[in-house]
């Protein structure tokens, strides 16, 4: 067992961990986020998408002592408060979401997108959900989110 | 912002018929829905299971000593612990909570260990000795026709690995294809696919100090699994509580009781522990229950102008080791073919193998979409070899509005041929077909699906759904339904039917589902029944649960109460439908029961007559005086119906939907690649309760069916799974996924909920054949197996380029 | 369920000094130990148990080996630099878009910002009868890679064999590199040395890469091409995301003369060079080299497409790269 520090959502966690431990069964079994799920646990679904420094990975690919050092961001830090992301927004609006399993992770996909690309083409909105399954939607839904929540955001933006 | 209510009719409705966000949305976005695993429960140990790393075996001893006397495991079960077998059918009982002698399939459960974590499981999980004999093993639906001493169930009494058999005949086959001016004739090759639904199998079991169990499981129906669990651990029902948590997609592959289930509930009951269990994906693939393996040959005899003269079909399904809901697949391999057009003779033949592999099941679309493929691809040549245009032709084809088909359905509303006239104009089909460069293609293909079976597996009286509503003090209404929201947005139309009858916003409306403690009983969501079935139950108690607030609010205004025509409406009036209803006098979705002279809106029940009104509140306040709560129950029972003929159960629903797709395609005659351009479906759903919804579903099913037509397929190598994982199950990314393209189409189904029917499954079968008949168009070759990989399709091109097209 | 581990010490050495020292302890004390640079690859190698040492040795404290610089007409590419950060990197889109398009290609956006270039390189040969759990790799029978005593794709094979194992190459990556007659840095137990990346791979799919022990990639120095040369990198796969390349074909052409470097048809890349001297037209060379990398493929079946396919698709894949090349010049 080694002692993790690890700050997830601005929170700082501190606990021992088996060096066998993933980041996921971290968030999920140690710290109680259960919004990031395990579909596949071997880095095929994508459903377990976190950011880790900023940018989405897969949580179930990565040692819980790797994160070390890097500010964790799971769904359950996306809203503030009540007041839910543009993309969380838009996803319910677009029904971009049936049974939910992979939304979480759509949502940070979503997120870190738009952060870094305020105008997405529609290549690089498919890009950036292509790795993560969803079998309800058919990811239309979600890319119409996705480019709405853009939409607003620039909006927002140029006031 | 595009109006999604833009192409139906107004109906002045204030809830029904508006694109509505699923309720759980916004839980599901911040992600606080509690799915299965993701419930806490006190100090659970963790099951995990050991599975057969053989498909066919005798099992000579299980040796779990060593297991148990490790330090932290609490029990280990094997197939001795358990006596009853199961299975979703009760015609059909085979499947083993844990095998017991033999092993049927790779991955089959062979022992289970409960330990204080998930790794002192999997460690006793090694210690477990089983001593396997290998036996020889039957992986082809043909090979398992023939005579053997050693069927994978002997307990049939039959000599060889035949399951289920129908042979189904209607009118005059030889007459029929004596009146056709063209016959065509293929066989047809299907893989089976998997749901893959993203959520895998879970479940918990909590257990209190009396020994009553509450099982959390991802179950489709819970009503099922309730009754099974009670039978395999032999206590009685009322012990049980079934709840399901938040559901991560089912497609069907959640809809049987599961061994899991079984072993769960059992170690909780043995050892007085909370349990927990989730499956690897791996594990949901050696479960499978996917759709069936298919190798089918149909003929189809087509007149130019009387349209199919006659069809038929000789087909093996490949059902794996147990039966599942296989029984009701081979019917639907047949039956599901009287739709969309007429077929005036029609026989069907149908086999159902047992072989040792991982049972197949019901999914999306169950027992109808590789037949649907293959008539779709046989009109299609039909309509080439006679000259017509396959959308026209189909256009004219469609059954018309209150008919009945050869083997006696009753076809009520279809809505279809407006919907398929403006795909035509839309994608400018007359322009197109027959007329793109070579590689550019566009294809047509039509479906028909049940609203819901009308006959229930497990026979009974009891109404096929039953909703209760309540409303409490403050004037919260609250439905109770034992239907499944799986993700579809079940518990969203239940709140909107109560929402609209008693004028109530929908945040006003709270849903509890699928708890088998506080919720009536409801068959499940499967054979797209819930929106048809639990739909009407809604409508029904809340109207019945109106009128006990318009009895109230007359007694405030001191008015006379409205006298109802109909005094218990629905379901007296569905039963006069009979065999040849009255669609003429007008049922529910036409003419609402609730037309009674008064107007909820705003917060108040108003008379129109004598322009009096009370507030909704207090109508509640006083209709709560006599019995101190405010409670209806409504119903749903299908009408009778159905010929008198061995079968004639089969694909009975009290309505149909009706779908058209026509699809764009690209076709690589390089690399044999197909990309689907563009899809433009009309569904006819009957009026759409939610377009946001029903939308979801086609752009949902048109993705399955992307998968299943181009690159989805289960790899097996003498039983055993090649492929058990996202990375070698290939399913569509959002790159494959076309611009789709959705045609408002609707009728007014006079026995639907609001005139609505399923949108659910129907609209995944016709996809796939349009695809195909859109790469004929593009490059001139039939495919006739599925998946249509880019190989089949250059090998496809080169016996056409050596001129015998034969595949 | 989490698919479980089983136990290692884990070590994040955060200097190349402190990685000299745990491996060399590791080697006295007789303990087996991995390395994991993102992990992509190697985690579910673990989950599956078909590597099961016992120690782990994160390369992920080692920010040294995550840079990308110029030095004269080459560029020096940490081994740790993420596939994300090479596909986006100024520098590489610049001097050499057709390696920054090829890491681009490699599994998924997660993945990209996860895994390294030193581990697309190591990445792991592949094979439908090892990358499977140990229940599916037990129903077939444990193969040579999974430690067992056959191969399935070649019945015949036996210990000993000169070529034991046939699970196939799938680095996304390597192909261009080769055609850039990249180098890479190797630290060792004794120093540091160069190599050509051609010959880091072996023929066989368990024993696969020419490293010793304890070896690893510190950097990979590529030449900043010509004027006169342009790549290309076409990679087949039924979905346009996350799968391993069933066949890549990376294309060089410079000054008229062609190469061509194969992943995904064999135990090891395939790399190709024909010059228009020797033949007697263009479409001849190309015609040579399309048979000559059809020879070189090894194809079983064991990937989402038949063997006979893939092969067939060879050819089409190194014109389309040609005629990617010829599109952009003009």
């Amino acid at each position: 067992m080694k002692i993790l520090t690890l700050t997830i959502n601005d929170v700082s966690h501190s606990k021992a961990v088996p060096p066998t431990m993933t980041l996921l069964d971290f968030l999920r079994d140690e710290v109680g986020l259960t919004g990031t799920k395990n579909g596949c646990d071997s880095g095929e679904c994508g459903c377990c998408t976190v950011m880790v420094g900023g940018k989405p990975m897969l949580s179930c690919l990565m040692l819980a002592l790797d994160a070390e050092g890097h500010e964790v961001t799971t769904i359950e830090g996306i809203a503030k408060g009540n007041d839910l992301h543009p993309v969380q927004e838009a996803m319910v609006e677009k029904g971009a979401i049936q049974c939910g399993y992979c939304t979480p992770a759509m949502v940070i996909n979503g997120v870190h997108l738009l952060d870094n690309n305020d105008s997405p083409t529609d290549d690089e909105v498919k890009e950036c959900i292509s790795a993560t399954v969803c079998r309800c939607t058919g990811y239309n839904s979600i890319e119409r989110a996705i480019h709405s929540a853009a939409e607003k955001m620039r909006e927002k933006q140029h006031g | 912002m595009v109006d999604l209510t833009k192409g139906y009719p107004d109906k002045g409705y204030k809830i029904i018929g508006k694109p509505v966000p699923l309720m759980d949305s916004r839980a599901k976005v911040m992600g606080q829905a509690l799915y299965t695993d993701d419930i806490r429960l006190h100090n659970p140990l963790t099951i995990k299971i050991l599975r057969s790393p053989h498909a066919s075996a005798n099992i000579l001893s299980v040796d779990v000593s060593e297991a148990l006397a490790l330090k932290g495991v609490k029990g280990v079960l094997t197939g001795a612990d358990f006596k009853n077998t199961f299975g979703v059918l009760t015609i059909s009982k085979d499947e083993p909570a844990l095998a017991r002698d033999v092993v049927r399939y790779e991955g089959e459960p062979v022992a289970a260990v409960a330990a204080e974590t998930a790794e002192i499981a999997a460690r006793a999980l090694d210690l477990i000795k089983v001593d396997y004999a290998l036996t020889d093993g039957v992986f082809d639906s043909r090979k398992a026709l023939k005579p053997t001493e050693h069927p994978l169930h002997p307990e049939l009494g039959r000599k060889n690995n035949l399951h289920k058999k129908v042979v189904q005949e209607f009118g005059d086959m030889a007459q029929g294809f004596e009146a056709a001016d063209v016959v065509v004739e293929k066989r047809f090759r299907f893989a089976s696919i998997n749901h893959a639904f993203t959520e895998p199998h879970a479940t918990q079991v909590e257990i209190d100090n009396k020994g009553n169990i509450t099982v959390y499981s991802a179950t489709q129906v819970p009503h099922y699994l309730h009754m099974a669990m009670a039978e395999v651990l032999e206590i009685p029902e009322h012990r049980i509580r079934i709840i399901k948590p938040h559901l991560g997609g089912g497609f069907g592959g959640k809809s049987d009781p599961f061994p899991h289930e079984m072993i769960a509930a059992k170690f909780a009951l043995d050892l007085g522990r909370n349990v927990k269990l989730k499956f690897s994906r791996e594990e949901v693939f050696f479960s499978h229950h996917g759709r069936h393996q298919t190798d089918l040959t149909m003929k189809l005899g087509f007149s130019k102008d009387k349209g199919i003269t006659a069809l038929g079909l000789d087909t093996l399904i490949d059902g794996g080791a147990y039966g599942s809901f296989g029984i009701v697949t081979t019917y639907y391999n047949g039956v599901l073919l009287q739709g969309p057009y007429k077929v005036p003779n029609f026989r069907f033949h149908v086999e159902r193998l047992y072989t040792n592999k991982p049972m197949c099941g019901a999914m999306r679309g169950h027992g109808g979409v590789n037949p649907r493929f293959a008539s779709e691809v046989l009109l299609d040549m039909a309509c080439a070899e006679t000259g017509l245009d396959p959308a026209e032709t189909r256009l004219k084809m469609i059954h018309k509005e209150n008919t009945l088909t050869t083997n006696e359905y009753r076809v009520t509303s279809v809505g279809l041929r407006n919907g398929l006239t403006e795909a035509i104009r839309r994608t400018n089909w007359h322009d197109k077909h027959d007329k793109l460069p070579f590689g550019k293609g566009i294809g047509v293909a039509c479906g028909f699906f049940i609203s819901g079976s009308a006959l229930p597996i497990h026979w009974n009286k009891l109404p096929a759904s039953t909703v209760r509503i309540t409303i409490d003090h403050d004037g919260g209404v609250t439905v109770f339904s034992g239907a499944t929201d799986i993700g579809q947005g079940s518990d969203t139309m239940l709140a909107q039917m109560a929402a609209e009858v008693l004028g109530q916003p929908l945040e006003n409306v709270k849903v509890i589902s699928a708890d088998t403690r506080t919720t009536p009983v409801d068959l499940g969501s499967y054979s797209s029944r819930v929106t048809f079935m639990a739909g009407n139950a809604s409508r029904n108690a809340a109207i019945r649960m109106r009128r006990l607030l318009v009895q109230a609010a007359c007694e405030l205004m001191e008015m006379i109460p409205p006298k109802y025509d109909r005094p218990e409406p629905p379901e007296d009036f569905f039963r006069q439908g009979g065999r040849k209803p009255d669609f003429e006098k007008g049922f529910l979705g036409a003419n609402p029961d609730y037309t009674d002279g008064f107007i909820f809106e705003d917060g108040l029940i108003r008379s129109e007559k004598h322009n009096a009104s009370v507030t909704f509140l207090e109508a509640v306040e006083k209709a709560l005086e006599q019995e101190g709560i405010l409670q209806v129950s409504g119903t749903y029972r299908a009408p009778k119906m159905g010929g008198k003929f061995k079968g004639s159960g089969a694909g009975l629903s009290p309505s149909y939907s009706f779908t058209a797709f026509i699809v764009e395609v690209t076709v690589d005659p390089e690399t044999g690649f197909i990309k689907v351009d563009k899809a433009t479906c009309a569904h006819d759903c009957g009026f759409p309760l939610n377009p946001l919804a029903v939308n979801g579903q086609i752009e949902g099913c048109i993705h399955m069916g992307l998968g299943q037509a181009l690159m989805e397929e289960m790899i097996y190598d003498n039983g055993a799974t090649q492929n058990p994982s996202f990375l070698e199950y290939k399913i569509p990314s959002a790159f494959e996924q076309p611009e789709v393209d959705i045609v408002p189409t609707y009728s007014d189904d006079s026995e639907g909920p609001f005139g609505a029917k399923e949108a659910g499954e129907g609209i995944l079968a016709p996809i796939i054949p349009a695809i195909a008949n859109a790469v004929y168009d593009a490059v001139g070759i039939r495919l006739t197996q599925l998946p249509m990989r880019p190989d089949r399709v250059v090998a496809a091109l080169e016996r056409e380029q050596k001129g015998g097209a034969k595949a | 369920m989490s698919l479980l581990m089983q136990n290692f010490d884990y070590h994040r050495p955060t200097s190349l000094e402190d990685l000299t020292v745990l491996v060399s302890d590791c080697r006295k004390g007789g303990r087996a130990f991995a390395f994991s640079a993102g992990g992509t690859d190697i985690i579910p190698q673990l989950k599956s148990d078909t590597l099961h040492p016992d120690c782990l040795i994160s390369l992920g404290g080692l920010k040294d080996l995550n840079h990308i610089e110029k030095r004269g007409n080459r560029l020096i590419i940490g081994s740790l630099t993420t596939l994300h950060d090479l596909a986006n990197n100024d520098l590489i889109r610049g001097y050499l878009p057709a390696l920054a398009h090829a890491a681009h290609k490699v599994a998924s956006p997660q993945i990209r910002n996860r895994a390294t270039i030193g581990g697309n390189i190591m990445v792991d040969n592949r094979c439908i009868y090892i990358n499977q759990s140990e229940i599916n790799r037990e129903c077939h029978a444990p193969c040579f890679k999974a430690d067992g005593d056959v191969c399935h794709l070649v019945k015949s094979a036996k210990r000993g064999d000169d070529i034991l194992c046939q699970a196939r190459f799938v680095s996304d990556t390597a192909p261009i590199l080769l055609l850039l007659g990249a180098r890479i840095a190797v630290m060792g137990a004794n120093g540091t040395r160069e190599m050509a990346l051609n010959d880091l791979y072996l023929r066989d799919g368990i024993d696969n890469r020419s490293l010793e022990v304890g070896d690893i990639i510190t950097a990979i120095e590529v030449g900043i091409p010509e004027n006169d040369t342009a790549l290309h990198y076409e990679k087949l796969t039924i979905r346009n995301a996350l799968d391993f390349p069933s066949l890549g074909v990376g294309v060089r052409v410079t000054d008229g003369a062609v190469s061509v470097a194969l992943t995904g048809l064999n135990t090891l890349p395939g790399l190709f060079h024909a010059k228009p001297g020797d033949f007697d037209n263009f479409d001849d060379m190309i015609d040579h080299i399309c048979a000559e990398a059809m020879d070189f493929a090894k194809t079983y079946n064991q990937d989402f497409f038949p063997r006979h396919y893939r092969k067939n698709m060879i050819p089409v894949f190194i014109r389309r790269g040609l005629d990617k090349i010829i599109k952009d010049k003009s």
